[in-house]
């Protein structure tokens, strides 16, 4: 931990919010990105993101330093995306045809409109795709993808964010993984010759 | 082992957490079973996949939309959450010691604390200060007040039809433009009890100075050391310094000595400030106006009409100015007191009262002899007053007597 972090998180604790908002620029896009990937579009991503900003500053005064700063920000964080899921669960069924009507609506113009090249497009296109798939395996398996694939944390990290034990973790991520395949397999966005000639 | 069994193992051979055991069998596995190499290939393609997603970057209004929320949050109750109960719990355990401490201390000295009338009072004041962030209370104060006055100004504006314009937390808008800047008189009033007043002294002038700002008035009171030098023992000081500067100030002199004793005030006059240049210019229009009726005017009658009332406007306008160049002043500039007072040898407030047993002894004594000296010489002075008397007396005994035995004889 830096020292300008630890003094930004002693101000913090004291009611600080310009040390605060200083403190969680840094982290922002570690949240967002998180937010995103397990919710699956904008509007809900920004909801749960602020969501887990504000338990992070209610919840600060906990912090101790028995961990790093940043794991415990991917603690809170994660705690949000699964209160936010079980919230929802409780209320309505997410359609998952919603999820993609709204991704398409939401930021995503064509081509013609936005002058983008080709590979470009392309690019955005797939990674719709892929986030669209991602929607569909279970909130858990969601989570531990986007930790594992996305923040590149280790298994033991992983295991103290979601409190639960290492071979938990490396089953949950074998599953999720092998699911993905599976789904790619059957939106047939996987080719054998793409891998054939790719490995 | 199965071909399914493998396959369990292929998550954790790409994150390569396996045991050298393990790797060896699977590798050995791979290198005669086709299905299983393409199932990996797939699987590390997958992976691949989602690693390149990629960090999503979070809208520019996040971070600041939290922050509003907790600062709407903040002003709405005390956010104890933030304060932690173990640190209320704290404050208030030190409140109650410096209470405490304040009525020992009263108790215990006897005369001679009408100079420290405060004392309880401002040692859990002094107290509670130190637990708190000094800093962040006085300017928080004076800013958290300014950030709702600039919001209820542009609420007020935006009812208006004007622009709204962002709330920032320190912003001072030029009058003029959509939002005001806020007029309000700070004052405040130090007692510091300090080792030597004139380097206190001096120092806060220069602190002010530095600020931009002066000192209105002070004054000293001497004392004559037992040496002989003669230093001050006590003093005051008035200080105007810039009011975005105050806050500072207003810290660095109570970390300047011992706080016995502080108060501060904000005064708003923004209401009275804003509503008399409104009718500056009301006037000045008015003024105008008659300006030119006056250029019109035909006859000395109808122009001394129109002067009479031209002057009393006039007079209106200076009045309004002055009153607005005194509230300029006070507003610009805020206005600290501080007293100052040399403390004792020993920092301790001594008393009339001698400490040890044989001291007192030896004073009462002394005191007794005193009071029996005087009782003697008041005796000896009333002897003398009634001698008159008393010799009167004594001659008119004597005759009484003579007569007496002559009359016997005869």
């Amino acid at each position: 931990m830096l020292i300008a972090e630890a003094e930004l998180i002693e101000k913090s604790k004291a009611g600080d919010l310009q040390a605060f908002s200083d403190l969680v620029s840094n982290y922002q896009h570690k949240v967002y990105t998180i937010a995103f990937r397990f919710m699956g579009n904008e509007a809900d991503a920004m909801d749960l993101a602020q969501e887990a900003l504000l338990k992070l500053y209610k919840n600060i005064h906990k912090f101790k330093g028995e961990c790093s700063f940043t794991t415990w920000i991917y603690h809170v964080t994660a705690n949000s995306c699964r209160d936010e899921l079980r919230k929802r669960q409780r209320t309505k069924v997410v359609s998952l045809q919603e999820t993609f009507e709204g991704e398409k609506a939401m930021g995503k113009e064509p081509a013609s409109e936005r002058g983008i090249p080709h590979l470009e497009l392309e690019k955005n296109e797939a990674q719709a795709n892929l986030q669209k798939l991602l929607n569909t395996l279970p909130e858990e398996q969601r989570l531990i993808i986007v930790l594992r694939e996305l923040q590149g944390l280790s298994y033991e990290e992983i295991a103290a964010i979601m409190e639960c034990s290492l071979g938990t973790v490396k089953s949950r991520l074998s599953r999720a993984r092998h699911n993905l395949r599976n789904l790619l397999l059957q939106e047939q966005l996987l080719f054998s010759e793409e891998v054939a000639t790719a490995r | 082992m199965v071909c399914s069994d493998y396959r369990e193992i292929f998550s954790a051979y790409i994150d390569e957490v396996l045991n050298e055991q393990e790797k060896q069998e699977l590798e050995a596995h791979l290198k005669s079973c086709p299905t299983c190499r393409q199932e990996l290939a797939e699987l590390e393609y997958t992976v691949s996949l989602v690693r390149n997603l990629g960090e999503v970057s979070a809208p520019v209004g996040l971070v600041p939309t939290v922050i509003e929320r907790l600062e709407r949050e903040n002003k709405q109750g005390f956010n104890w959450q933030a304060w932690g109960l173990g640190k209320i719990a704290s404050v208030a355990g030190i409140l109650l010691v410096a209470a405490g401490i304040g009525f020992v201390s009263l108790a215990g000295s006897g005369v001679g604390l009408h100079s420290y009338a405060g004392a309880s009072k401002s040692a859990e004041m002094a107290k509670a200060d130190i637990a708190m962030d000094q800093q962040t209370t006085n300017e928080e104060l004076m800013e958290r007040s300014e950030q709702s006055f600039v919001a209820e100004q542009n609420a007020m504006n935006m009812a208006d039809g004007a622009a709204p314009e962002a709330a920032q937390p320190k912003a001072k808008i030029l009058a003029g433009t959509v939002a005001k800047e806020r007029k309000v008189i700070k004052r405040a009033s130090l007692n510091l009890e300090v080792p030597d007043v004139n380097a206190t002294y001096n120092k806060l002038i220069q602190e002010a100075e530095k600020l931009g700002g002066f000192v209105e008035s002070s004054s000293l009171n001497n004392e004559t050391l037992p040496d002989g030098r003669i230093i001050p023992s006590s003093g005051t000081m008035v200080l105007r310094v810039p009011s975005s500067s105050f806050a500072g100030l207003l810290n660095f002199s109570e970390g300047a000595g011992k706080v016995l004793f502080k108060e501060m005030s904000g005064q708003d006059v923004s209401t009275e400030f804003y509503d008399t240049e409104t009718r500056i210019e009301n006037y000045k229009q008015q003024e105008a106006r008659l300006r030119e009726i006056l250029t019109q005017a035909k006859n000395v009658d109808e122009i001394l009409k129109v002067e009479a009332q031209l002057q009393r406007v006039r007079s209106e306008v200076e009045v309004m100015e002055g009153r607005i160049r005194e509230l300029s002043n006070l507003t610009d500039l805020g206005t600290l007191t501080v007293n100052l007072v040399k403390a004792q040898a020993g920092g301790k407030i001594e008393t009339l009262a001698a400490g040890s047993l044989v001291e007192r002894t030896r004073v009462a004594f002394v005191v007794s002899v005193n009071e029996l000296l005087k009782d003697l010489g008041d005796l000896v002075v009333g002897t003398g007053r009634i001698m008159p008397q008393l010799l009167v007396a004594v001659v008119i005994a004597a005759i009484g007597y003579l007569g007496y035995r002559v009359t016997r004889k005869g």
